[in-house]
């Protein structure tokens, strides 16, 4: 059983729990901000898209193997050399959102680091792996 | 096949709650104007059924189509989609007029299997799904607080099934919408220790690998079983609604050996109650391994997973309540992340149709979190579960081709 000393700073959100939550605060507000600006560049006409807006309703009701084909679009990270596109741009935001967790988790890990708990920074790591592998583009499904 | 409109589903619903109200002795027929009274009731039928059941009922001209009918009317054909259809059913033909479009230099013959969806033809304008979606996705969000169900799960089977965009995209989305909302709510509950991270750790190492693999799977597996995967997952999830009681405080008398090599257990304080709750878990090894499945499931139907996290960690690893909700809404931004990155990297994402969900979502769950206050969320609850279980079966038989 604990002391009631113990159980008040147990209530409290450990200090590398709190810096993660303030990371994913601050980067998801970036993250949202940057995808509404982009989105409204992209609908609003201020930048052209790589696909025309009035294409989207012929190529949305197939599949996403017969959209890039379509369309150009290019697997993994090649939407960087299209950043320019309206409608490309927009993975600026949207690309941010998904590889915050992965910020997140290498600063985890190096906070469990100086706090020594070594079995929760060695899961932290293995997660930043699993997630960049997720990320890289390598891992390319079969379409169908 | 010809897809009904889904007011005529939903609409029987809301006449028998007109019904009910007719027994009062004041009319038979629900009329909005006379019954202001009646609080909770009231505002779930006026602000959200009716809007919902439009909604749908709006969208239905596009599932017709995209169940692989032809539409009835010849107007609904454009002359392009004919002369499209004679030239061997193309993909698309490219808008030659706009330079900035890389056309594909020769037409791409759709595989055999999407040959119905080629006839799929929807001369609305551009803007109209979008504009649509932000609706839909707006009064989802509010159903989806108050039915106590992350928005991915609904998202899914609805879009897919009444919305013309294809299941690649809509699980696309799906993933963003349950990632941005996760990610939204992940530093509040990080902050007041309900997510709690040596808990959330090792259980989301093991369920966003599986995501990988799930989205992988789910990309390369024909559309028609994804779809009858997803229609029976989604009566099952229906079903597990349905029949799963959560237990606010699991009882959980020693710790296991797994558990404590982890450390999973904390404390949290109770606000309502100013009590200050001690937790560990139990039966940990299962529940991870359980993680497996629901890893799997929530990279290939692009669902979130917050409908199997709760019970795994709160019935079956014996945390909290609040503690499993909290836990599995920051888990979500970790799983999805891993099968997001999956979608995006296909060109599963198509921004103009997941920027206004993500938005319409994240808009509805902050007005339905204010109305939670004067609704009924157990009828809501219900009347999700009613829906979960319409979705799934449009979702398996769609699937299945009947």
């Amino acid at each position: 059983m604990m002391k009631p000393t113990d159980l008040k700073n147990e209530i409290k959100a450990s200090p590398a729990q709190l810096r993660y939550a303030d990371t994913l605060f601050y980067g998801a507000l970036l993250g949202f901000v940057v995808m509404l600006i982009t989105y409204a560049l992209y609908v609003l006409g201020v930048l052209t898209p790589q696909i025309p807006l009035d294409e989207m309703p012929r190529l949305w009701t197939h599949s996403a193997a017969a959209y890039r084909e379509a369309g150009n679009i290019p697997q993994g990270w090649g939407w960087l050399a299209l950043v320019n596109k309206g409608d490309i741009c927009n993975f600026i935001g949207i690309a941010f959102l998904a590889a915050l967790t992965i910020f997140c988790f290498l600063q985890l890990a190096v906070g469990l680091a100086r706090q020594k708990q070594w079995l929760m920074m060695v899961i932290a790591i293995l997660e930043v792996l699993v997630l960049s592998l997720a990320a890289s583009g390598i891992l390319v499904a079969g379409g169908h | 096949m010809v897809q009904a409109p889904v007011g005529v589903y939903l609409l029987p619903t809301v006449n028998k709650l007109a019904s009910a109200k007719g027994r009062k002795g004041e009319t038979m027929a629900f009329d909005f104007q006379k019954t202001p009274k009646s609080g909770a009731m009231n505002v779930v039928v006026r602000l959200i059924l009716l809007p919902v059941a439009l909604c749908l009922w709006l969208a239905c001209p596009a599932s017709a189509q995209d169940g692989g009918a032809l539409p009835a009317a010849g107007s609904a054909v454009t002359a392009q989609a004919q002369s499209a259809v004679q030239k061997e059913k193309p993909v698309v033909a490219v808008a030659a007029a706009d330079a900035s479009v890389q056309a594909a230099p020769t037409v791409a013959t759709p595989p055999v299997s999407h040959a119905a969806e080629v006839d799929a033809v929807d001369n609305h304008p551009w803007w109209f799904w979008p504009v649509a979606l932000l609706f839909f996705c707006f009064l989802l969000g509010i159903v989806a607080v108050m039915a106590g169900v992350g928005g991915g799960v609904l998202f899914v089977p609805l879009v897919s099934g009444f919305f013309p965009f294809h299941l690649d995209f809509v699980r696309g989305a799906g993933l963003l919408v349950a990632l941005a909302g996760a990610l939204a709510a992940g530093p509040g509950l990080l902050r007041r220790n309900f997510a709690n991270l040596r808990l959330a750790l090792p259980v989301a190492l093991i369920a966003s690998a599986c995501a990988i693999v799930g989205a992988m799977l789910g990309l390369a597996l024909p559309t028609n079983i994804i779809q009858t995967c997803l229609g029976a997952t989604i009566l099952g999830i229906a079903v597990l609604l349905l029949l799963s009681k959560n237990s606010v405080r699991p009882v959980v008398t020693t710790q296991d050996a797994v558990g404590l090599a982890l450390g999973m257990n904390g404390v949290f304080l109770e606000p309502s109650t100013g009590e200050v709750v001690q937790w560990k878990t139990h039966r940990t090894l299962a529940g991870l391994l359980l993680f497996i499945a629901i890893g799997i499931m929530a990279g290939m139907f692009g669902l979130g997973a917050g409908w199997a996290n709760v019970p795994v960690l709160n019935l079956l690893m014996g945390a909290p309540l609040k503690v499993a909700v909290g836990t599995s809404k920051f888990l979500l931004s970790i799983t999805d992340t891993s099968a997001a990155w999956v979608y995006l990297n296909q060109g599963c994402v198509i921004p103009l149709m997941a920027v206004p969900s993500i938005v319409g979502l994240m808009l509805g769950s902050v007005v339905g979190v204010r109305l939670l206050a004067k609704a009924k969320p157990k009828f809501i609850r219900y009347m999700v579960i009613l829906v979960l279980f319409f979705a799934g079966a449009k979702a398996l038989m769609k699937g299945l081709g009947w």
